[in-house]
């Protein structure tokens, strides 16, 4: 029993430095590395398209789960939903709602600022769009496509596990829409501008 | 129990309510647009237009509580210069797709002061790059009309199956396929009296069929002017 307890004590040591370890100094290999954002979104849209010219940004969510890093590059796999509502029922339909929904993966190189709590990370995200315009309970239908995005976020330690950030993520969404030649672009081309708030959950 | 035995009743409804349901595809966006002027050609800015897309009654009839669908899917109003322009999701299972010119639409009233149009029957066929462009539609001042009466009488035992009257009209209801047959499910306007302009030739065309909607038909159209003073007019229509 005696032997039990000093085994117990002697791997609990051994984790305890080994998560101290590895929040005190970056990791600088690949390794397998998880932590959670959750965000709320103030959807925007930018540029001569649909999503621009006949819808106004209403709310969106999303969340990303980081699984690896390397270096201070972090690798992580999200979703973001971003509500609009349609202001113009001539380019956009006379349909009430526009929902762009992204599946993307994300790429983060985090760099602290000195001195301070504050780390800036420049970030590129990869992925698929699915756009669904509807009216209450009815489906107008889907469109479907590739998504990139770049962007920023700024993260706030308040805790060794918990961070406030911040984005800003500029996307450019090539969903599949055959139209007139001359305005198929105007609907297949679409660029999103949305900024976000959340929470951090885990270290880095 | 009870509530098993209506769900058990209520789903076969919802099921066949769902089959009533426009449906459209998203990856396809229709264009229409043109101008419109009054009489002498001038732009009618700020007019109300749209496109109405129904379905009807399905073919066999049974799904009476659900029995149609319908959206003003896009509209707005002509530009200073009377352009109107509209897009929309291509529908996959309509029976009328309807262009409206000085209806009413959300947001914006009618223009009493002008004529008003319906151009029913638009199908997909008549897309051109996946645009329509009606060029220019002419409406013209309402006030100091006159009337146009159309009597019918059926002679040789044949259906009126379509009638359009065009010219200066001041509620008209033009079919863009006249010389289609009619759709199934697709209601025929027969309108006997109209409000006109005066010192104009009207052209009343229509369509006549043989036979009834099951057996073998044979459709003829038929087309005649009718002269317009400032007096009334009834005219007499044999067919």
């Amino acid at each position: 029993m005696k032997l039990y307890t000093i085994l117990l004590a002697l791997s609990l040591q051994c984790s305890y430095a080994q998560t101290t370890d590895s929040i005190a100094k970056p990791v600088d290999k690949l390794a397998f590395n998880t932590f959670l954002k959750v965000y709320y979104t103030f959807p925007g849209a930018s540029g001569d398209n649909v999503l621009n010219k006949g819808n106004k940004g209403t709310y969106g969510f999303g969340f990303e789960m980081n699984l690896i890093s390397y270096h201070k590059f972090y690798l992580a796999g999200g979703y973001e939903f971003s509500g609009y509502a349609v202001t113009n029922a001539a380019l956009a339909s006379n349909i009430e709602h526009t929902n762009v929904n992204n599946y993307y993966a994300r790429l983060l190189h985090q760099i602290p600022v000195d001195n301070t709590r504050l780390n800036v990370s420049p970030l590129i995200t990869v992925g698929a769009v699915m756009i669904h315009q509807k009216t209450a309970g009815k489906s107008y239908g889907k469109q479907r496509g590739a998504a990139f995005g770049v962007g920023t976020d700024i993260d706030f330690k308040l805790t060794e596990a918990v961070s406030l950030f911040g984005r800003a993520r500029y996307g450019f969404l090539y969903n599949d829409v055959t139209a007139n030649a001359q305005y198929e672009k105007f609907f297949s081309n679409l660029n999103q501008f949305n900024f976000s708030l959340g929470l951090k959950v885990g270290v880095d | 129990m009870i509530q098993k035995i209506l769900l058990t009743l209520l789903c076969p409804l919802l099921l066949t309510s769902c089959q009533d349901e426009l449906k459209y595809d998203a990856t396809v966006r229709i264009a229409y647009q043109g101008r419109v002027t009054d009489a002498a050609g001038n732009p009618i800015a700020n007019l109300p237009v749209g496109v109405y897309i129904s379905k009807d009654e399905d073919a066999d009839g049974l799904n009476y509580l659900f029995a149609y669908d319908h959206d003003m899917i896009s509209y707005t109003t002509t530009d200073g210069n009377g352009d109107y322009k509209m897009f929309f999701p291509q529908p996959k299972n309509q029976n009328n797709i309807v262009l409206f010119l000085n209806q009413d639409i959300p947001e914006t009233a009618v223009n009493e002061s002008y004529s008003k149009l319906i151009i029913n029957n638009l199908r997909s066929e008549n897309l051109s790059d996946y645009k329509i462009d009606f060029g220019v539609t002419q409406l013209y001042e309402v006030a100091n009309s006159t009337t146009l009466q159309i009597d019918f009488s059926n002679t040789s035992g044949q259906s009126l199956t379509k009638l359009n009257v065009t010219g200066k009209v001041s509620e008209s209801v033009i079919d863009y396929n006249f010389n289609l047959p009619p759709i199934d499910g697709v209601d025929t306007y027969i309108t006997t009296n109209y409000s006109v302009g005066k010192n104009q030739t009207i052209t009343l065309k229509y369509q006549t069929r043989t036979g009834n909607e099951t057996g073998a038909q044979v459709v003829s159209n038929h087309e005649i002017q009718i002269p317009v003073g400032t007096e009334p007019v009834i005219y007499q229509l044999n067919y």
